[in-house]
């Protein structure tokens, strides 16, 4: 198969390109942390109400600046729904959903994940500048979907 | 008598025999019925997130949105796909299609409209307003996922007909090289048919059972893996067809030639080859799936850029070849020697603008961590528009302006192609239009799959309004160019003046050595096993001895 | 005689060659531009990532 020169020269550079997104990406996620959620901790989804921490969904301090949020998901809200932490505080979501399929995103931030039944999911966010930030399900629950939002507000 | 037999298996001006021009006309007519009605929801959706019209109590916005996605990704693309392929395997063998060919053909096409139709039916009864990824625990009416199955079996009887013509023609002719447009076809369906039966095991194994009460509770994850191993190469399901009309008809339409017979079959084999293994890329947001296994996936899906990377070199080398032959000098003179006005090339070149940052999204999606910046998003749809809704969508349309005619004994009339071009000028402006407001919105964080809400006059969400009127504007012109559209293709059919028309098949200049190693079948079908086992095995078996406790069913709409 | 022999094959051989890139230049620059529009664009989704994290 004779492969003209320039042909060459483009499908190295390419390959070359996506070599450096994939390195680039690894360096990224497994040594600065930052790789996507992919919590693996389980939960019975018909039992969410009665499993702590989700029995009792809120905020709790665990650092000076740090707070875990353990949060439900479901058909068509959030729990809990006033959320409100100092500015500079970093907060660890732990999502779960007593029935079907959400999304829990924070726009204008990289917290964007699926919140499954069976599933606990998680990601962390470092509020530094103050303001209300609108949570809200970007996956299709149902026919309450585009009213299922909430806030968290940084002050 | 003998004259009646002999018009039967007469051929058509085009080189097509009658039998052959009536299954593919069949196909593709079903396919354009059910884009228009398609296009019409596409519109409605727009202008209702656009805060333009509010919707009558008797329907709601996921069933129409749920409409839109089943009809154009999956009826109006699998559809006309069989046809064209079905069409242009039999112009490549001599003009016809064996006779099981044809059987398998038309039963395909029996199965896939029953089951579009009994997918519809349940769609308008509000009974499967769940999208068309359908995903659990969201459950339809058992029927709906029944009619999905039987248009998933339906599409692989296109495949054993076109594997039936190409036994036929290998037999017929002993080591010799399949022609170009028979190898990528058959490339294209071994492909489906692998990619379709884990979402024919999620749909026969999970859903139906579980819809039907049989089973109480359903492994999402499991079923969410399946429905991605399918969900991926789906899409290249999609652009391998349209890279055959690039390939193969568009080097004849512009007077030129096929660049490198061998590199092309090698990017189909590749694309074969990656297009498969790599779905985790659409579930990089989700639990249960490790990172480890998200970034193997990542890996190989970055792998598959490179066929694409080889087909872009090819197709600018087709047009410069070509432009310079007829005079063009300089560093892209050549561009101006292409036939700009003739609709059959200018609406796939449109086509192919648009995969420029169509391609460019789609590696940033896969991007792994990058991902969240888009997960669920605008910025998805807007990906998704231009690329299998612009870049093979035009690329559709530019092949039935020449295909129609072709199968009808009629012609391309210079008014009809001058129509064409109008067409094609709205349905870029609108796509145009829409998909920058949906990218730019993305990027902001404005969900996809989401009804018109100011999530309470949020200032977020308020500052998302002037781009879904912009979205709402571009989609009023799509469904311009839709209408457009139908009424070239109703002429082309019915009133077009009969003649002769093309069926345009490149041939490289000169003859060129195959390497017989691109048709050794048995290769590549042990090198996808492979891949698949390498990047599904561990995670699957891990879902099926780890599963997270099981879900019923909700009706949530 | 040979040297003149020699150079005369030379100039015959370099021009065919030469031809060939020639007629592709087009091509490679056009795919070189489509390589830049990936790059940006992916470092440019890129910073956004690093930015908001």
């Amino acid at each position: 198969m004779h492969l003209h020169k320039y042909e060459k020269i483009w499908l190295m550079l390419g390959g070359g390109a996506l070599a450096l997104f994939i390195v680039l990406l690894c360096v990224n996620a497994f040594a600065m942390g930052m790789a996507p959620p992919s919590d693996m901790e389980m939960i019975d989804p018909a039992e969410v109400t009665k499993t702590p921490p989700f029995d009792n969904p809120g905020l709790k301090q665990v650092g000076e600046k740090e707070y875990d949020a353990y949060m439900t998901a479901f058909a068509f809200g959030f729990s809990p729904t006033k959320m409100e932490v100092p500015v500079g505080s970093t907060v660890n979501f732990h999502v779960t959903s007593p029935d079907v399929v959400h999304g829990f995103q924070i726009p204008g931030t990289n917290v964007n994940f699926m919140v499954m039944p069976g599933h606990i999911n998680s990601a962390t966010h470092t509020f530094d500048k103050p303001g209300e930030y609108l949570i809200i399900c970007n996956e299709y629950c149902g026919a309450g979907h585009q009213v299922m939002a909430t806030t968290i507000i940084v002050k | 008598m003998v004259i009646a037999r002999k018009v039967e298996t007469e051929k058509l001006p085009g080189l097509i025999e009658r039998p052959v021009a009536r299954l593919g006309l069949a196909y593709v007519w079903v396919a354009y019925i059910a884009f228009g009605l398609a296009a019409l929801a596409g519109m409605v959706q727009g202008m209702v997130r656009g805060g333009i019209l509010e919707l009558p109590s008797w329907t709601n916005y996921y069933q129409i949105l749920t409409a839109h996605g089943v009809l154009m990704a999956l009826i109006f693309t699998t559809f006309f796909i069989v046809g064209f392929l079905l069409t242009g395997v039999a112009r490549t063998t001599g003009g016809s299609l064996p006779s099981t060919a044809l059987r398998c053909g038309w039963a395909g096409w029996i199965l896939m409209v029953v089951g579009t139709l009994m997918a519809v039916v349940t769609i308008l009864r509000n009974e499967a307003s769940v999208l068309y990824t359908f995903y659990a625990p969201l459950k339809a009416s058992p029927y709906f996922y029944i009619g999905t199955a039987l248009l998933v079996v339906g599409s692989w009887f296109g495949g054993f007909a076109i594997f039936a013509s190409y036994s036929k023609w290998k037999r017929e002719h002993k080591g010799e090289v399949s022609p170009l447009f028979v190898f990528m076809s058959v490339t294209t369906f071994v492909m489906w048919i692998i990619a379709t039966l884990p979402v024919a095991v999620e749909v026969i194994f999970q859903l139906i059972p579980w819809s039907l009460g049989l089973s109480p509770t359903i492994n999402i994850m499991l079923s969410r893996t399946l429905f991605w191993f399918f969900g991926h190469p789906l899409v290249y399901f999609w652009l391998m067809p349209a890279y055959i009309a690039w390939y193969v008809c568009l080097p004849r339409v512009i007077g030129g030639h096929v660049f490198s017979d061998s590199l092309s079959r090698l990017a189909f084999i590749l694309l074969l080859l990656f297009s498969i293994p790599v779905g985790f890329h659409h579930q990089l947001m989700e639990p249960g799936i490790s990172a480890g296994w998200k970034m193997i996936h990542v890996t190989l899906t970055l792998i598959v850029v490179i066929p694409s990377l080889m087909t872009a070199f090819s197709i600018f080398a087709v047009f410069e070849t070509t432009g310079r032959k007829k005079g063009g000098v300089g560093l892209f003179g050549w561009l101006k020697k292409l036939p700009w006005t003739d609709v059959r090339f200018f609406a796939p070149f449109v086509g192919m603008l648009f995969f420029i940052p169509g391609g460019a999204g789609g590696i940033i999606n896969a991007s792994n961590q990058m991902n969240a910046v888009v997960h669920n998003t605008l910025w998805v749809t807007g990906h998704f528009h231009i690329t299998v809704g612009a870049a093979v969508a035009l690329t559709f349309f530019g092949v039935s302006f020449w295909l129609i005619p072709v199968l009808t004994g009629r012609t391309l009339t210079r008014t009809a192609n001058r129509m064409g071009m109008v067409q094609t000028v709205f349905w870029a402006v609108g796509m145009f239009l829409m998909s920058f407001a949906m990218h730019f919105m993305g990027l902001q964080g404005a969900p996809r799959r989401t009804d018109y809400t100011t999530y309470m006059d949020h200032p977020t969400a308020l500052g998302w309004m002037d781009y879904q009127r912009m979205m709402a504007f571009g989609g009023g012109l799509l469904f311009v160019a839709a209408i457009l559209l139908i009424l070239i293709l109703l002429y082309l059919t019915f009133k077009a003046p009969k003649g002769y028309m093309e069926y345009p098949i490149g041939e490289t200049e000169q003859e060129q050595q195959i390497p017989g190693i691109l048709e050794r079948w048995p290769v590549w079908v042990g090198l996808i096993a492979f891949l698949i086992v390498m990047a599904y095995g561990y995670p699957i078996m891990e879902l099926l001895q780890h599963p997270a406790p099981g879900s019923p069913p909700f009706k949530t709409w | 005689m040979e040297t003149q022999t020699n150079s005369l094959k030379k100039k015959q051989k370099q021009p065919a060659p030469q031809k060939e890139t020639e007629f592709l230049k087009g091509t490679f620059v056009a795919v070189l531009i489509l390589g830049g529009i990936i790059l940006l664009s992916w470092f440019g989704v890129f910073g956004l990532f690093l930015e908001r994290a």
